[in-house]
This record gives structure tokens, sequence and C-alpha cells, in this order.
């Protein structure tokens, strides 16, 4: 499966940013690396751990070294839907109503504890997600370009919280778990040798950005891969349940953002399995993890003939 | 015989000539006897051709199966009375021509074109009765490359397969009958606006309408639930059929409900795992 | 699973179509009066509406078997070169056709062929084996289904002056004939074909001969064989021969009259052997019919009035140089235009210019008026050598080389060849005597090259392949496979069953070793899969190439460089966008690595 040691090449361009990124949050180079590719794909990325394990700073750390403006937003279960999008405030003098544009509308959202948010606020979220734009009592209005919502959720919280629905689960493009750290990257976080996200340079600036996503965009996938996809959604598909066009199209912009980040212009198989348990698995499970079982997405890779 | 795996070989293959093969070796002796009359060395060549292609075949054919390495692999739970897929590994060492799969007493059948390596494929068939069920006898047959004889062999697959209780419409008893929630409305009440209140609780539409500002009371919708059971007066077999197509429906809302079977309680819960525990205790319990 | 995306350009089922054109078109030159042309016609008919209008694959598998029998009928009816070509084309496509039905998913349209053309290359010992060492069986039973219309160039029963002034000036080919390396080519030779016995005043007809057959009896050695021939098309049965050669298969027999019958459908291309004939022949010697010996018709007063003149000398021989002289002292002139001439009376006394075709019935109605027996032969004389660049020289019969002459009994000697022709003067003042041509074109002569004639010349070398094949072809028959027999167990010849039976077997197994051989071993993937396999790392469920390569790379950490090589190529030659250059150099470099991987360290 996916080497998750060995990162034998990245990409000269963007190895600055992963270290930068990588000084904050000690030890991860994978999640970090899965992070990069889920924006460079352009797409909204779920964070999911317990408490305390670097949720946010990760948040932060990517907003700002790609040097995104950024609002942080926690949810509580008592959050409206309009605390998120905005509202439409009368002016007494003037008798007009005024839009007052909420958090929302901001390069890079970090939603905290999204769980915890009642459905209604969440479903106003996804809807920003899914089209990158507010509707406030018939009038749209269009978020700002980039726009990216960084979400983390607690995992073991389960008590007054809302999980979210599949169709809303669906719209983020990865869900990254952190897990404990090694001991090394423990140690030198207790010693202090670590950056905090606020210090975090920026990096890129907005049309570097842009350039990064047509690069992203334009890598070559060869028929062999792009067979191996469908291969791998017509496997999730038996049985009840499976994977939507919608995964299979993260699925390769996934791969194709983490092929760039290897240096490669070409997709492979690897990039494949590497970006797949953080792209489906929380399609498959609906938003609650198997537990102790093997992951979903380890029994899809087995299922699919890999060697080509 | 039953058995997880199976490895296809001379004990296990049956090869014999199709009728397309028949007909090849008719045409060769038509040709033979063409060529004796005409003394066409072209011709009897030609004939010798068919039939050496023939002998040839016999051997490519049972190639095409045999080596091949059957496993079961995790059978995923169905609703009975619908299409149930079967999963089976098939490893290869070598890319093969196509073949076919099928259950002796389904209707369609898996074409599958194997290359190097291991190759899931899911074959269909329906089941009738609810519980761990075994699937019909599975036929592996192909008449590639050239169609002029048909290899085959037949393997009961040993892992057997969920089947839940298949879904039908029905009365279900709910201990606790539901509850809507009134989801039109956002909030329920209003009251006067207190200093440091948030503008997005701010009644703003009625300050347009000319009232004083006043500021919306919500509620938290607390969650419903019901534990379900079998309806009384209803055979106990399709109570339980009733029972496996609300559950499917409570989930499909994500809605929470718990299962009361005779032998078996499940505590309410919402999600995949609680709903296939439930399924699961419908169907064996 | 691993299905191409891919448009193809040519799908599976068009290669059943390449099959057609070759197959019709060879159809067309085919006799609609032969017994064998209809059931051809039917089979293709049925072929190509199965592949228009076929639904199940059952159908398709069976119009290549039908596009295959109809191409065996083919064979059976033309087996000249360029039909034994079109028969090969046709058989290939068909059968890629076939196995494409099957694997047509599974391999690109090159690798179909070559898939295709391997298993007909893997099938060719067996069929070999068994067309050299299964004893051939002679025709079961004779037809004599014989076609009798059809319009077609040549040599016709009928010997009227005319018809044959007609030939003369078609230069289509009439024959060609080819001697052992060696011998010299008879260029000035007559080739008797037809013998006309029966005049009625005007025209000399043919009688078609009971059928007769003199069972042919004996083995034949190549050595030999005399004369290869190959025939185009004619109205007759009766082929041209010298007279003197000796039949060399079953359907081939000498009439009494001295013609030379060869049992194939006559409106087809035919080929056939002689014998070398040193002896006289029956037909010399047999006596002469009544039909042969009747007096010409009242119609012809002063013709009989000039023969009788020449019944008071006593023997045949002196009767027959009375009148070469008779004919050598009158002006008689040879000319194609003869001018009006009514009958033969004034041919020989009034108007006295004519050609073969006069001069022959002229001279057997004189003869027979004197009481000898005497019977007018048509068939071509000389003909031009033709020494092509691949195979033996052969010489060339076209129809403007047909002639006319006569044969008289003379008592005691038998039937004797007189050519009254020659009596003519042919130096007079015409010229248009083209008929009579006895250029013996060499083609060394390439001063004057013009389109007409490179025409000619590339035809003769066609030609000249086409004799060496036919040659080569028709001779692997029942009497040289006796032979090679002999040759090979000698007198053991009751061994031969179990010899048979061991050839197939090793035959079959060879062709089996062929197909293994080369099965998929194209494919690059597979070939590394089977080096991995020896490496003893195999596939486990969602193993990448890649990571076989690193399990092996663990197990053999003296190779970690080159399987690593491996993998990387792999990788770039299956998913990377590669110009044709790139693709041939991480190729190259891809077999390096698999041999250096497959040698042991």
């Amino acid at each position: 499966m996916a080497g998750s040691s060995s990162f034998p090449l990245t990409s000269p361009a963007l190895s600055p940013l992963i270290n930068a990124v990588g000084r904050v949050v000690l030890g991860k180079e994978q999640q970090v690396r899965l992070a990069f590719s889920c924006l460079l794909a352009g797409g909204h990325l779920l964070i999911e751990d317990r408490p305390g394990m670097g949720k946010s700073t990760l948040a932060e750390a990517l907003a700002r070294v790609f040097s995104l403006g950024f609002k942080r937003v926690s949810f509580t279960s008592d959050l409206l839907p309009a605390d998120l999008t905005g509202i439409n405030v009368f002016n007494t003098t003037e008798a007009t109503f005024r839009f007052q544009p909420g958090p929302l509308f901001t390069q890079v959202l970090l939603a905290d504890e999204i769980n915890r948010a009642s459905p209604r606020t969440q479903s106003a979220l996804l809807e920003a997600m899914a089209a990158g734009r507010v509707s406030l009592d018939g009038i749209s209005h269009d978020l700002p370009e980039p726009f990216f919502v960084i979400a983390t959720q607690n995992s073991l919280d389960q008590v007054g919280t809302s999980p979210l629905p599949e169709a809303q689960l669906d719209r983020f493009l990865m869900r990254v778990s952190l897990g404990f750290p090694d001991r090394a990257s423990e140690e030198e976080l207790l010693r202090g040798s670590f950056s905090p996200a606020a210090a975090t340079p920026p990096l890129l600036d907005g049309k570097s950005l842009k350039q990064l996503h047509h690069q992203c965009a334009a890598q070559h996938c060869s028929d062999e891969l792009i067979n191996y996809v469908l291969d791998l959604v017509a496997a999730s598909r038996q049985g009840q349940g499976g994977l939507s066009p919608r995964a299979s199209q993260a699925l390769l912009a996934a791969a194709r953002a983490w092929a760039m980040l290897s240096g490669r212009d070409y997709v492979i198989v690897e990039d494949v399995q590497s970006v797949l348990p953080a792209v489906v698995e929380h399609r498959l499970d609906a938003g609650r993890p198997a537990g102790s079982e093997t992951p979903l997405s380890t029994k899809l890779l087995e299922r699919v003939n890999a060697l080509r | 015989m039953r058995s997880a795996e199976l490895t296809l070989g001379l004990r296990n293959l049956y090869i014999i000539p199709s009728r397309f093969g028949a007909l090849w070796l008719g045409s060769a002796a038509l040709l033979l006897l063409v060529a004796i009359q005409t003394t066409s060395n072209s011709t009897l060549l030609l004939a010798f051709v068919m039939l050496a292609l023939l002998l040839l075949a016999m051997f490519l054919t049972h190639d095409t199966l045999q080596g091949l390495c059957l496993r079961c692999g995790e059978p995923s739970p169905t609703f009975a009375a619908e299409s149930a897929t079967y999963p089976l590994l098939i490893e290869s060492r070598h890319r093969r021509p196509p073949l076919r799969l099928r259950f002796r007493k389904a209707s369609d059948s898996a074409h599958v074109q194997l290359s190097a390596g291991v190759t899931l494929v899911g074959l269909s068939w329906r089941p009738e009765h609810r519980g761990w069920q075994q699937p019909p006898q599975l036929q592996i047959e192909t008449i590639a490359p050239l169609g002029l004889f048909i290899c085959w062999t037949r393997w009961n697959p040993q892992t057997p397969q969920l089947i839940w209780p298949r879904r039908r419409r029905g009365p279900v008893l709910e201990q606790h009958p539901p509850r809507w929630r009134d989801g039109l409305d956002e909030w329920n009440d209003l009251r006067p606006v207190r200093e440091g209140e948030r503008p997005a609780v701010v009644d703003w539409a009625g300050v347009a309408k000319g009232r004083p500002l006043q500021a919306k009371v919500f509620t938290v919708p607390d969650d419903v639930e019901r534990m379900l059971k079998p309806a009384a007066g209803v055979p106990i077999e399709q109570a339980r059929e009733h029972l496996a197509d609300r559950i499917w429906t409570l989930q499909q809302r994500g809605e929470r409900y718990g299962l009361r079977l005779q032998s078996k309680t499940l505590s309410p819960g919402r999600g995949l795992q609680h709903r296939n525990a439930c399924l699961e205790a419908l169907a064996t319990e | 699973m691993n299905r191409h995306g891919r448009q193809r350009l040519f799908k599976p089922e068009t290669l059943a179509w390449f099959a057609m054109p070759p197959l019709l078109l060879q159809c067309l030159t085919l006799n609609w009066s032969a017994a064998l042309t209809w059931p051809t016609y039917a089979l293709l008919i049925c072929a190509l509406l199965k592949l228009w209008r076929c639904s199940k694959p059952f159908d398709r598998r069976l119009a290549a078997l039908l596009q295959l029998l109809s191409a065996g009928l083919l064979a059976s009816q033309l087996q000249g070169l360029l039909a034994t070509i079109l028969q090969l084309i046709a058989v290939s496509a068909a059968f890629a056709g076939l196995l494409g039905h099957e694997l047509g998913g599974m391999l690109s349209v090159r690798a179909l062929l070559r898939r295709s053309l391997q298993l007909l290359l893997a099938a060719l010992p067996l069929a070999l084996v068994l067309f050299l060492f299964v004893p051939r069986i002679a025709p079961l039973w004779t037809t004599e289904l014989g076609p009798v219309r059809g319009a077609v160039t040549g040599l016709s029963s009928d010997l009227d002056p005319l018809s044959i002034e007609r030939l003369a000036t078609v230069n289509a080919s009439a024959a060609r004939v080819s001697v052992p390396d060696g011998e010299a080519l008879p260029t000035t030779a007559y080739w008797r074909v037809l013998v006309h016995e029966q005049f009625d005043g005007r025209s000399w007809q043919h009688r078609d001969p009971p059928f007769s057959r003199q069972p042919y009896r004996g083995l034949l050695n190549e050595s030999e064989i005399s004369q290869w021939w190959v025939i185009e098309p004619s109205s007759t049965r009766a082929v041209p021969w010298d007279g003197r050669s000796k039949p060399a298969a079953k359907d081939q027999w000498v009439t009494s009259e001295g013609e030379l019958m060869v049992g194939a459908a006559s409106r087809q291309k035919r080929s056939f052997r002689l014998r070398k004939g040193t002896d006289a022949m029956r037909w010399q010697l047999r006596p002469p019919f009544d039909s042969e010996r009747k007096h010409p018709p009242a119609s012809l007063p002063r013709l009989k009035q000039l023969g009788a003149r020449f019944r008071s000398l006593p023997t045949d021989q002196e009767r027959l140089q009375a009148i070469e002289r008779w004919f050598k002292n009158q002006p008689f002139r040879y000319s194609l235009n003869p001018g009006p001439i009514t009958d033969l009376d004034n041919f020989l006394f009034e108007n006295q210019v004519g050609f073969c075709g006069h001069y022959a019935s002229a001279f057997a109605a004189l003869m027979r008026s004197a009481d000898v027996p005497a019977r007018v032969v048509s068939g071509y004389l000389g003909g031009r050598q033709i020494n092509p660049l691949t195979g033996s020289p052969y010489l060339e019969l076209r129809q403007s080389d047909a002639h006319a002459w006569v044969e008289v009994w003379l008592e005691g000697t038998g039937w004797q060849q007189v050519d009254p022709t020659l009596w003519a003067d042919r130096n007079a003042f015409d010229n248009g005597n083209q008929g009579q041509q006895r250029t013996k074109l060499t083609w060394s002569d390439r001063a004057n090259w013009s389109p007409g004639r490179l025409g000619q010349w590339l035809q003769g070398q066609w030609w000249g392949l086409d004799m060496a094949w036919t040659r080569w072809w028709l001779g692997l028959n029942q009497s040289s496979q006796q032979n090679w027999l002999q040759a090979l167990l000698g007198t053991q010849q009751k061994w031969l069953g179990l010899f048979v039976v061991l050839a197939c077997t090793a035959s079959l197994s060879l062709g089996l070793l062929m197909v293994q051989l080369r099965l998929g071993s194209h494919q690059p993937l597979e070939q590394s899969l089977r080096l991995l396999a020896d490496f003893g790392v195999t596939p486990l469920p969602g193993d990448t190439f890649s990571d076989l390569c690193r399990r092996a790379a663990a197990a053999h950490p003296d190779r970690n460089q080159l399987l690593g090589a491996m993998a990387h190529h792999h990788q770039v030659l299956t998913h990377a966008s590669l110009n044709s250059h790139q693709r041939r150099e991480h190729l190259r470099e891809w077999w390096r690595i698999q041999r250096e991987l497959g040698s042991p360290s």
C-alpha cells in the first residue's frame, strides 16, 4: 500500500511550503501532504481527531502558508446559519436592508468542531461549500476565490453533536486523521523546537496558487489509470452503498495533486492508493469510523487489481 | 464439494467440443472430400490446418482456465428477493482470454477478462430466504480462444452471505410514536432584545414592518427515539420484512431507533453499523 | 476488467470483412458451368449475409467458418499463384476475425493479427505432417459434369477456316509450358489440340470422342516429367500436347484420335504435367475410321476431279508427294486477309490466297478424294520462349499461334503430320502474316522500352513465377508422396500408421510449444511478473507493480537498484505521456533491465 515512511521526491517548487507546515505540525508529513493535495485539488478538508492533536494548528498553518485570508469560527450548538452567512440588517434611517457579510466571506474558513453545530447551520455551510456562494432572501452573494473550508471535528465527542450526513460529507474532498505523534516528534514538541502556527510565513501568493491549480488539473492520467479508478468505484458499489461519481472525481483530482507534490507530471497507481483512504473512507463509513476493524478503504484496495 | 478456495487444474476441468467445434470438424471433413475429388493440394492443406487448429484449440481452451485460483470474497449483506452480489477473488498469473462465470440457477452471467494479479468479480444471484445463505453452485466456463471447445468446472463457494429479510412495506409497532419536528419553523418565539445580543438573532424582518426590535427564540429539536417491534397480529416472518423496510427508511432519514425482538434487544442508535446490527438481528435471530 | 477506453479505428469484426474481397474476386473468375462454382457462390453469399446481419456471437463464428469453407472450395478450383495468395489472405483474415470474437476485447488489431498468424503457424507442423504423410487416395468417384457453354477464346471444335483467322489476330495467352531444367524448349513444335475428321464440304468438324478412359498405371518419378503445362480457360476439354508424351495423372487420357484430355473443368485455368514418351503412341497406329476416308461431298467437283487424278498412283506415299508437288507448282500465296473465298474449289483453282485453315482443309480434302485417309488437326505452332528473372524459362503460346495442319494415313507408317501451309509462297507481297511470326523474344533487348512492353515484360515475369509455383505445388501429388514415403520408410511401409501417429504427436507438441513460447511475451508487464515470480514474489491483493518490486528488492538486496529501475520504467511506460521516441527509449531500457535481472547474478 502507500508507503507512509518515505517520500523520495517532492516537487522543488512545493517542498518549502510542506517544510514550513511540517515545522508547525511535527512528524505528520503524510497528513500534511494529504492536506496540501486537498487544497491543490481545490477541495475542502475535514480534519478529524481527538482534542489536542493539533487539528486547528494544521488548519491555520495551511491557510497562512498559502497567504490566504482566513477566519475562524467555533461551531457551537447555538450557532445560527445567519451567524455564518451574514444578515440583511434593516437600516431604519434609510429604511433599506443592508447586507452584512458573515465570517463565511473569506478565503479560508476554519470551522472548528463542525459537528457541534445544528444540522441547519451545517447545511448552510455546506451549501456555500458546494456552490461557492450564499443566498439570502433571494439574493446570492458570491464568495471570494479561492474558497476553502478546513473543518475540524472531534472524533470522541458523541454527545450533543450532529454528525454530518452522508450527502454533506461527500462535499469534503478529504478527511484526515492526525493521530498521536511519534516519540521523537513529541520530544521536539516538549522541547519547544516547533514554530507556532501564527508564525508560519506566507510563501505563496494568490496568483501562484491559481497556477498550481491549473497545473494540477493538467496532470496526465493514462487510460490504465482511469480504468483503475473506474474499477475501484465499481468495486465499492458492489453491495449496499458505494462511491458517488463526485467521489471518483475527487479521487482522481486528489491523485493528480499527490502526483504533483511528488514532482511528477503524470499520475500513477500509487498516487491513487496513497490518497484513497483520505478521500473515500468518510464517504464509505458515513462519518462513523469502523473502529478497530480493517479500514474499508484498505479492503477496497485489496479488491481491485492494481498491477497496471 | 464446498470449499473456500479452488485451483483449476486437470482434476476439476471438463472439456468437450462445442456445437461450433462439431461444425468445424464437419467442414474440415467436407474440404477433405473436395480435396480428394479435385486432387487439390491447397484444399487438402487447408483441411489439415483446420484439423490441426481443432486439436490445438483443445489445449488452448483448457489453458484458458487452467491454473486459475478462485477464492470467496467477503460478501456484503443484502436483502432477500433482491439481486445479491457475491464477491469472488480470481487470481491469475498472466493475462487470460475472456471467461464466463455464473451461478447455475441465475439468469445473468459475468464475462470477465483477467489480467495478471488478483481480480474481484461480483456475481449476482437472487437469494429467497433470510439468514446466512450459501450461494448456488458456480459454473466457470470458457470457449476462448476459438469457440471450438467449451471448458468448464463447477464449484460450491463456501463462505455464506448474510441475507436480510426482504423489504416490504407494512405496519410496525413503535413504542414511542414519532413526533415530527416542525422543520419549517426556524424559531418558535420572540422576546425583547437584550443588551449585547448577536445581530443574527434579531428579527430584522419584523423591524422592517415597523415592529420593535425583537430577538428570536430557537428550540433545539431533541432527537426522537423509537423502539421498533414486530406488529401484533402479523405473521412473524412478515413482521420481520416490515421491520427491515422501516429500519432502512429510518436510516436513510438519519433518525435514531432501536429494535426489540423476542430474543434480542438493540438499544436506540443510528448509523450504518447500528443499521447493520439491527438487520442482522432480524435476519438471524 | 481491463478494457481500453480508446476508440479503435478497426474493430475485430472488421477483420472478418477483409476476407471478403479476395474471395469475391476469385469467385468472379469462376466458370459458371463448373460443378463447384454454385456451392462456392452459395457459401460465400451465406457468409456475407451472416457477417452483415450477425446478432449472436455464434453467427459471427459461423460466418468465419463459411469463409474458410468457400476459400477451400476456391482453392480446389483455382490453383495459380495469384489465386493461392488471395486464398492465403482470405484464410488469414477469416481466422483473425474468428479469433477476434473472443480476444477482441483483450488485444489490439495488430496484436490480434500477430496472434492469429502465430496460431496458424503453430497449426502448420501438424497440418504438414498430415499433408505429407497421410496416404492420398484417388478420387472416390468421377463426374462427367464438364462445362459445355461459355464464351471463351480458343480453338473451336468446328474448323471453319474463318474462325482460325479470327483467332490469329487475338494476342491473348493460350498456354504456357516448361520443361525440365537443362532441356531446350521446343520452340518450333506443333502442339496438337483437336482432331477434325468430319468434312461437310465447308468446315471440318471435331467429333467428341466417347468417354473411354485408359486406366493410368504406375507411379510417376519426378524425373519422368517432361512437361509442365498451364492452360488458360478454353472451350474444349482437349489440351495442347506434343502427341508423344504420356499422361501423368488419373484424370488425363489420350483419345484414339490423339487428343489429350484433362479431366478438370475446361473453363478454368488448368495445369497438368506430362510424362516422357519415347515409343509411338497408339493413336498413331490406329487404322482410319470410315469417316476419315469419306470422300468430299459433290459440292466440290473440281477438287474431286483433281484428287481422282492421283488415285492412279500405286502408294499413299506417292500420292502425297504428287499432291505436294502440285501445290508447290501452283502460285499459292499466304495471307491472313485472303478476301472472299466461296468454297475450296474457289481457293484451290482461282483465288489461291489463304492461310493455314484453307491450306489444311483443301489439302486434307484433296488427299481424301485421292483415297488417302486424312484429317485436319488444329492446335498451336511454336510459341515464344520467355526467360523470367525467377524460375526457369518457359514457352508461351498465344492464341495468335493457333495453327491448322493435316494428318494423313500412310499404310505401314500410320498417321503422319503434313503442314501444307509451308508450301505456300511466303515471300510474296503479303505481309499480314502476324499469325505465323516466329520471332523469338528474349527480352534481353532493352533498348526500346515502352509502357506496353514493360507491361508485357512484367506479365512474362509474373507468369514465370506462376509457372514455377504451379510446377512445384502440383508436383506434391499422390505419386510424389509415394516417392518420399518410399525414400523415408523403404520397405517398412507397414509402420506408416505408427509413424504418422508419432509425427502428429510430435508436431502437435511443437505447435503447442510455439503457442506457449509466444504467449503474451509482447507484454512487458507479464514478462516482468514471470521474472518476479522467479524471485519468489507473487502479487497479493491490491499490490502495485512497485510494491512487488519493493518486496523483491527486500528479499534480494543485491538486485535493489535494478528492481527499482524496473518499477520506475514501468510507471513511466504505463502512465506517462511519452512520444514514440521516448517510449522506445524506455522500452529498450526496460528490456535491458529484464535481461540483466533474468541472468543469474
